[in-house]
């Protein structure tokens, strides 16, 4: 019984991750098929449609507008997410649950709403919607993230470490350059990354809040329509895979190697 | 010489409805080795933050070295500390761990290192320098902890539970190394622990702490033979409590009514804080009684009794002797000699005990 | 000794130093989050009036948003379809997670959930126009069978339409349902598991009795974080649900930009996650009440 269980449970598992591939094993198939239309069955290889991104001017500018995006949320909301998660950590105040709470909400809200409430607010107060309003949105989405991350980074760091370091002679300021700052650096970066992809590859609140300029996947939206667009959109979705993966290895690695730091640090034993 | 480094006076210290330090007062003598002893949650480690300067007294005052150390922060006080778990800096090299502290003083490479070495040679580290500190063991991270707290030249090194995660073996290494350490460098230790073998057999001055105060502050050897109540007796060793009353006082002496043992006179000093009528506790540890075999006299007096139970200990035999003339048993420690037989449970024995050895509570 | 306290202890003038610091990421989410949503919440109050908005309070748009058939259906379908997606993706996400958290050798873990995670690191509008792909007319696995000579003619209900808004959404939120679980199982103490077959229990009963009950908060974390977000889902419906598949979503969106009535879109988006956060609610009090009475 148990032995015909578990076999069905690998079969399974083997098919669900096949469900889970699917759409990902087609994106550089069809991104290297020599065909105007997105179906099988397969015309033949060609690069025809990399040299057509190189050429789409369009393009490059939503790449240029979602790297700007990109880096600025991911800089402010890992910015946010260090106060938050220290704060989290380290201090009690009145009102924590509910303040944490409130920073945490855009985790479990429909980015519809998100989107169409700062919508209206930019609107209303009479501003113009350009990519700030989209960094404004990303940060608020990205900074739970980030605040999950680091507070992990932060729970793992000995306390100790910290008094120690006042104990010998160091002013709050100068143990966080010493003795926090490096210690929790990997997850800084961790969080930087996630919060870049997160933002790279967010679709509804930029849609929302774009102006004349957009973003990355607000042009591919765009480009859907149009069925002979449809290949070029594959080779950029192969070329934007390929990027998001090297970031998510590294990001991967680092969080890796925090977590090595740390409990290095606090195993106190014996060889 | 006998100059009180640390001065604590009516140290308050409350978290929330905690009282963890209820009004201390104490002097720590210049160059000694100083415990505070308690059982977890008394508050020691508290006191110890406390002059450290990591925790803020409610009340009180707390003096270094003559200097008042309200509002003064940790990083401006005199003391060092090791911490339980050493708090080595896992991004460092040991070198970097050493001479973290040094940097503020801004010394020069040349001498930074000089100051290195010594502090490491002190702790029997020498070249360890470059070595990664994240694959150090546990008793090598001590050994920093201290080098790099003891570099800096505190007026007084805190010491918290030191030892405590430390396997029983280099535990014992490691108490005699600290307080040859202690002796070289001359300077104030002061190391909380809740270990009364630790603090017995390393301290100058033991300070025993229970629920926020500090009960009694005396050497190792009158905190055992003569402690100051029975919360103190029942928590150094172990000790033999029997019901007794005061009696009158004579030119001898006062006469005392121990159940089971007898009329015994006491000197009045040692009886002093009661008087005649009082019902009070006689104390007396297992190793002050002493089995007597067939043919041996008593030295002084004796009570008869029946052995109710045996623990063996290989060196030591504990035996619980159930004394003539009433239901109180007694725990008597014997040490296991050649001549001296393990006796069977129900064995009718003698006692044999000397009066200077009780102590009234 | 607890540690807020010395911390708190060390700033002698005596300002919450928890506060100040959490103060930024606080203040922004006060302003780019409670105040927008305040002012969603007014708007929907309002009326608009061809280019300008009439600031008479009034319930209109909401009884516009409750009686209309056309909101209704919207509404009913989103939770009909959110709950459809919620259950699926927990059910074929659990066999995955207790795979991985029970015969996923431990060093090995982290390299399996990493591996699940990456399909998701693709685009989301790709991901999502890649099942249009897969489902189509002459899609991935409509060419399949036909070649293999199962099916004669295209099946059409793959796409356009609920069924396929329901196959691409599973797979959109699979981590979001295997994370929560695979953690939950994580944190059994597997002596218990050996206990339970010292005391004679069998593979199956073992894990009704033991394992299912303890994983359940797991499960009923991914369920929420699987439901609450896909009521609010534009794209795929957009994308591969036809005009029948169609979501509540949908006519937020058309309301705030095309048909430009933000009150009654205001309205409706208020009344969304009223309801989510309603429904939401009532199923976590119901499972709490449930675990309650099982310990």
């Amino acid at each position: 019984m148990m032995r015909g269980g578990f076999r069905f449970l690998t079969a399974y598992v083997a098919a669900y991750l096949l469900f889970l591939y699917a759409p990902v094993l087609l994106l550089p198939i069809f991104a290297f098929n020599d065909s105007r239309v997105v179906a099988f069955p397969l015309q033949g290889f060609t690069l025809d449609w990399f040299r057509l991104l190189l050429e789409t001017e369009p393009l490059h500018a939503a790449t240029r507008n979602s790297l700007i995006v990109a880096s600025v949320a991911a800089f402010l909301s890992t910015a946010m997410g260090l106060c938050a998660a220290r704060a989290a950590t380290r201090h009690s105040f009145a009102g924590k649950k509910g303040i944490m709470g409130l920073i945490m909400v855009p985790l479990v809200l429909p980015e519809i709403i998100v989107g169409v409430s700062l919508l209206v607010v930019i609107l209303q107060a009479g501003f113009n919607l350009n990519l700030w309003s989209i960094i404004l949105g990303h940060v608020l989405i990205c900074t739970p993230f980030c605040t999950v991350i680091l507070s992990t980074a932060f729970s793992n760091l000995d306390r100790n470490l910290e008094e120690a370091a006042i104990d010998l002679g160091e002013t709050k300021l100068t143990t966080f350059r010493r003795v926090i700052l490096p210690l929790v650096m990997p997850g800084i970066m961790a969080s930087i990354l996630i919060a870049f992809t997160i933002s790279l590859d967010e679709f509804i609140i930029a849609f929302f809040l774009s102006g004349t300029e957009t973003t990355l996947p607000v042009y591919i939206w765009s480009q859907l329509r149009f069925p002979a667009r449809l290949p070029s959109v594959m080779a950029l979705g192969t070329v934007l895979l390929a990027i998001s993966l090297i970031l998510l290895v590294s990001a991967e690695y680092l969080r890796r190697r925090a977590s090595d730091r740390s409990a290095a640090a606090n195993a106190g034993g014996n060889f | 010489m006998s100059e009180p480094i640390i001065e604590l006076q009516e140290v308050f210290k409350t978290f929330g409805r905690i009282v963890a330090l209820n009004g201390v007062s104490a002097e720590i003598i210049q160059g000694e080795f100083f415990s505070l002893l308690g059982p977890s949650g008394c508050g020691k480690t508290t006191l110890l933050r406390a002059i450290a300067g990591f925790e803020d007294p409610d009340s009180g005052n707390i003096r270094i070295d003559g200097r008042d150390m309200t509002g003064v922060e940790a990083n401006r006080r005199p003391t060092n500390m090791v911490f339980q778990n050493y708090a080595i800096f896992p991004h460092m090299t040991v070198a970097g761990n050493v001479g973290f502290g040094l940097t503020r003083k801004k010394l020069g490479t040349t001498e930074t290192m000089r100051l290195i070495d010594e502090a490491l040679r002190m702790v029997s580290l020498e070249g360890f320098q470059e070595r990664d500190a994240r694959t150090l063991s546990g008793g090598q991270k001590q050994r920093v902890a201290l080098a790099r707290a003891l570099i800096l030249r505190p007026k007084v090194l805190l010491l918290d539970e030191p030892l405590s995660a430390l396997d029983r073996k280099l535990r014992e290494q490691m108490q005699s190394e600290l307080r040859n350490l202690q002796r070289a460098v001359g300077i104030t230790f002061v190391l909380v622990t809740h270990d009364q073998e630790e603090a017995l057999t390393m301290s100058d001055r033991v300070a025993i702490m229970f629920d926020g105060s500090i009960v009694q502050i005396s050497t190792p050897e009158e905190l055992y033979t003569a402690p100051a109540n029975l919360q103190v007796a029942e928590f150094i060793g172990s000790m033999n409590f029997l019901r007794a009353t005061v009696g009158r006082a004579t030119s001898q002496g006062t006469e005392v009514e121990v159940e089971g043992l007898g009329k015994l006179i006491m000197a009045s000093e040692s009886v002093k804080p009661h008087s005649a009528g009082d019902n009070v506790s006689a104390g007396i540890r297992p190793e002050m009684l002493t089995v007597l075999f067939d043919e041996e006299a008593g030295t002084a007096r004796v009570a008869e009794g029946q052995i109710a139970d045996r623990s063996y200990y290989g060196d030591m035999t504990y035996y619980a002797v159930r004394l003539e003339g009433t239901e109180q048993t007694v725990t008597v420690s014997m040490r296991n000699t050649a001549n001296r037989p393990i006796l069977p449970l129900g064995s009718r024995v003698r006692i044999n005990w000397n009066a200077d050895s009780i102590v009234l509570f | 000794m607890g540690a807020a306290a010395i911390v708190r202890g060390r700033w002698r003038f005596r300002l919450p130093s928890g506060l100040v610091l959490v103060s930024p990421p606080l203040l922004y989410a006060i302003l780019l989050l409670a105040l927008p949503i305040a002012a969603v919440v007014t708007i929907s109050f309002w009326t608009q009036n061809y280019l300008d908005l009439d600031r008479t309070f009034t319930l209109a748009n909401y009884r516009e948003a409750w009686s209309q058939p056309v909101y209704r259906v919207l509404m009913l379908r989103s939770l009909a379809v959110s709950a459809t997606v919620t259950l699926c993706t927990v059910l074929l996400a659990f066999p995955i997670a207790y795979f991985v958290s029970f015969h996923v050798p431990q060093h090995r873990k982290s390299l399996w959930i990493f591996l699940i995670t990456i399909p998701f690191w693709t685009s989301y509008l790709m991901r999502i126009f890649l099942w249009k792909v897969i489902l189509g007319y002459n899609g991935v696995i409509n060419g399949t069978l036909i070649r293999l000579g199962i099916i004669e003619e295209p099946l059409s209900f793959i796409l356009y339409n609920v069924n396929a808004v329901v196959i691409t959404l599973s797979h959109a939120w699979a981590p979001f349902a295997i994370l929560p679980i695979f953690v939950a199982l994580e944190k059994i103490d597997r002596s218990l598991l050996e206990a339970a077959t010292d005391l004679g229990e069998g593979t199956v009963r073992k894990f009704l009795r033991i394992t299912l009950p303890l994983a359940l908060p797991g499960v009923l974390g991914a369920a929420i974080i699987v439901f609450i977000p896909t009521v609010g889902d534009y794209v795929t419906p957009r994308l591969v649900g036809g005009p029948n598949g169609l979501l509540i979503a949908n006519m937020i969106e058309l309301q705030f930009k095309k048909a430009n009535n933000p009150p009654l879109g205001a309205a409706l988006a208020i009344s969304s996650m009223l309801i989510v956060a309603a429904l939401s609610l009532i199923f976590v009090r119901l499972n709490r009440h449930h675990l309650r009475d099982r310990s």
